[in-house]
């Protein structure tokens, strides 16, 4: 680039020292120069606007389409009722002190019983730290993320809302690889999808979903 | 008869707190003379909520979910500080492999902020292409980030000692996709934006901040390197693993804008 600015410059200088006659005409001569480069530049900045029209849309039209999220997206919380001990890990290490445990001592076998387990996901965040600190497992995170109503304390999820198995699982019996839709009594539903090596979409086909491979995934080549 | 002699004030205008344009919530009160602008007092504090008295009530397991939330646009970093404070006070060695993590994903972490810079900085000037360019590559990262630690953007990925998780099989791979991608992107911007003479104009000369200044005024990172002063935290506080990489420190020698 240097150089080339040099060579132009030694050209403008022969030509004042040829021209010197016609400042006008030099003036003239810098503008158009000048003017090509900058069309020039502009072009180049407009042909990368132009080529984005040979490409793919990047978007994901949400209602018709939805992705299918990663194996460790923390969505809504799922609860197994008979795993939990009471112990109140859970409420200790949440941000906001959420689940409301339930419990009582019964002092004829020394031994605490779980009544009830509830999470406002109005207040959750979903941050993962309650399932992380689990002693029992009795908590895994689903990849619902829908879960919105029209009345808030519809969220306030007990323990029979959070034991239920995500949609998913509901819909494509499919996609439960491992059969964990057999035991959806007994254990928690932690499925497997490999979502992120190659993103399936779901795609609205009539009033069911259909899983489509996500035309995304080749990067816009 | 007297013709009514037209005054010329100044204008002063309140750019509320609520801005079109993803620059968060900042109070400016202007003085224009009708294009130009001649004097503005920024009014902070609306995006004040409270954080440290809520972390004087919570344990620190409970807050790290709070401190991704500090800075949302380059979220590990808050997570990282955070945890780089226990560690160094209560002398907690970090494995080797968790180390490493943590600068991927810091790294990860600044080219999403940039980015996120560079869309309505470009965007404030008049172009708005490179505002939805940008997103296409955070995408990218938000992706990553997803498979990693299970969300898209609050990830309460650091822990002191450590990481929360390893990394998931294949990601690395993914990564290095990431980053070939990136740079025809990055090509990209470069073709679009830094030649541009419309860009140029705009931009060239304006709002020059000298090296006394940037000092007095507090001012760190890429703002600070942009005024010729080498100062590059990573370098200088030796932290994480950075010490390990072999790089030189990026930005004008001397000078200015």
């Amino acid at each position: 680039m240097a150089c080339l600015k040099q060579e132009k410059e030694t050209n403008i200088k022969i030509f004042i020292d040829i021209y010197d006659m016609f400042p006008m005409v030099t003036r003239v001569m810098d503008y158009g120069q000048q003017t090509v480069r900058v069309a020039r530049y502009i072009g180049q900045s407009f042909m990368i606007t132009l080529s984005h029209a040979n490409r793919l849309p990047v978007t994901i039209q949400y209602p018709y389409e939805k992705l299918i999220t990663s194996e460790r997206f923390r969505g809504r919380i799922h609860f197994e009722f008979d795993k939990c001990i009471a112990c109140e890990v859970c409420v200790r290490v949440c941000p906001m002190d959420l689940p409301v445990v339930d419990w009582e001592l019964e002092t004829n076998i020394r031994k605490k019983r779980l009544l009830n387990y509830s999470i406002d996901f109005g207040i959750c965040i979903f941050c993962g730290n309650c399932v992380e600190y689990c002693p029992t497992n009795c908590l895994s995170m689903t990849e619902e993320y829908e879960l919105s109503t029209y009345d808030r304390h519809e969220l306030n999820y007990n323990q029979i809302a959070l034991g239920r198995l995500p949609i998913i699982l509901q819909r494509f019996e499919s996609l439960d690889c491992w059969g964990w839709g057999y035991f959806a009594d007994l254990y928690n539903s932690f499925l497997s999808i490999n979502g992120y090596y190659f993103r399936y979409v779901m795609v609205r086909d009539y009033l069911d979903y259909q899983i489509k491979s996500d035309y995304r995934a080749g990067f816009d080549k | 008869m007297n013709m009514p002699v037209t005054r010329k004030d100044l204008m002063i205008v309140n750019m509320g707190p609520h801005h079109p344009s993803m620059h968060g919530v900042l109070r400016l009160v202007v003085t224009l003379d009708g294009e130009d602008v001649i004097d503005c007092e920024p009014i902070l504090g609306y995006l004040h909520r409270g954080m440290e008295k809520i972390a004087e009530n919570r344990t620190i397991i409970q807050y790290l979910p709070y401190v991704t939330r500090w800075d949302y646009l380059a979220t590990m970093f808050t997570e990282a500080i955070t945890v780089n404070g226990p560690e160094r006070l209560g002398n907690i060695q970090v494995p080797k492999r968790a180390s490493y993590i943590r600068v991927i994903m810091l790294e990860l972490s600044r080219i999403a902020s940039h980015l996120l810079w560079l869309g309505p900085f470009m965007a404030d000037i008049g172009a708005q292409t490179p505002f939805f360019y940008i997103f296409r590559e955070r995408e990218l990262v938000y992706d990553l980030f997803e498979a990693a630690t299970g969300m898209r953007m609050m990830h309460n990925y650091f822990r002191i000692g450590g990481v929360a998780a390893d990394l998931p099989y294949g990601w690395i791979d993914k990564c290095l996709d990431f980053c070939d991608y990136f740079l025809t992107g990055v090509t990209e911007y470069q073709k679009l934006i830094t030649r541009n003479p419309i860009f140029l104009e705009r931009v060239e000369g304006v709002g020059i901040i000298g090296r006394d200044e940037v000092i007095n005024w507090g001012l760190s990172g890429p703002m600070l390197r942009a005024s010729g002063i080498q100062w590059d935290l990573r370098k200088i506080d030796h932290y994480e693993c950075y010490d390990e990489f072999d790089w030189k420190y990026n930005g004008k020698k001397k000078g200015i804008h």
